[in-house]
């Protein structure tokens, strides 16, 4: 799940934030895993202050 | 402006259809899904046109955005030999035609890689030296091709997986001219500087990420997650 791992992503999602990617996909499988990292994923973008990106 | 959280999908493999992973996309807050063609239940030639018409309309009415991943080495781009070419290069044909018929934005591909051997000695070997430019060609004209089977009317997207110095090289007079995107997975880029590199020096043609986690110990990966 993002956010149990070693990956830094406090460090990575201000770098893509900077690219206009079309599609962030979560491959994070089952779908309930996906789901919950979906969450995961939206308290780091609101902590990291990146809701708008370029 | 944008807001990423508008942006995420999820991979859809386990879901019994690709209309039913929409759905539970839209319901749960994802902007779409990317299907893995490579589960032949999900996969688009099991498809009829009554169904791709449902999936186009679901995803005009809600804005759900459908993505496709080609199946890994079955098309790789690194097969020399002309009539595996051939079922490849139809099987592209027929997935971008299906992409462009349900309004899908994104095709992703693995590159794929050589074969590799082992010795009496050596556990893994790489390719006979002789091959190298044989692959190096095939690389490079199978990825002209797909660029022209597409021809803009979709983001055709190569993905980090087995990249290396020889491939990047190959992908450089692509990148950035419009007609070839990068899909970076960034969990298996760890421990390529080379390629992580190229990847940050051409943030504007990732147009696509793959998020997940990993572990390893000792520099060595134990899993993504």
């Amino acid at each position: 799940m993002i956010g149990s791992g070693e990956l830094d992503f406090t460090q990575l999602l201000p770098i893509l934030a900077r690219a206009d990617v079309l599609d962030y996909c979560i491959e994070v499988r089952p779908r309930e895993k996906a789901l919950q990292s979906l969450a995961a994923l939206r308290r780091m973008v609101t902590e990291l202050d990146l809701e708008e990106g370029p | 402006m944008f807001d990423i959280m508008d942006r995420v999908s999820y991979h859809a493999v386990y879901d019994d259809t690709i209309l039913s992973a929409l759905q539970f996309a839209h319901l749960n807050g994802f902007s779409g899904v990317q299907v893995a063609d490579e589960c032949p239940h999900l996969s688009f030639n099991r498809i009829g046109s009554t169904d791709r018409e449902q999936l186009k309309a679901f995803s005009n009415k809600t804005g759900c955005n459908l993505s496709l991943h080609a199946p890994d080495e079955a098309v790789s781009f690194f097969i020399t030999d002309d009539l595996l070419l051939e079922g490849i290069f139809n099987y592209y044909k027929a997935l971008i035609a299906f992409s462009v018929e349900v309004g899908a934005h994104i095709i992703t591909v693995h590159l794929g890689s050589p074969v590799l051997f082992r010795t009496d000695s050596i556990p893994e070997e790489p390719y006979p030296q002789q091959d190298r430019p044989v692959y190096h060609e095939a690389l490079r004209l199978g990825i002209d091709r797909l660029i022209n089977l597409v021809d803009g009317r979709l983001i055709l997207c190569v993905e980090n997986y087995k990249m290396d110095h020889e491939t990047l090289q190959v992908l450089d007079r692509h990148i950035g001219a419009g007609d070839l995107f990068l899909c970076w997975d960034v969990a298996k880029s760890r421990g390529k500087p080379e390629v992580q590199e190229y990847f940050l020096q051409h943030l504007d043609s990732v147009k696509q990420v793959h998020l997940h986690d990993f572990w390893q110990r000792e520099g060595k990966l134990v899993a993504i997650v």
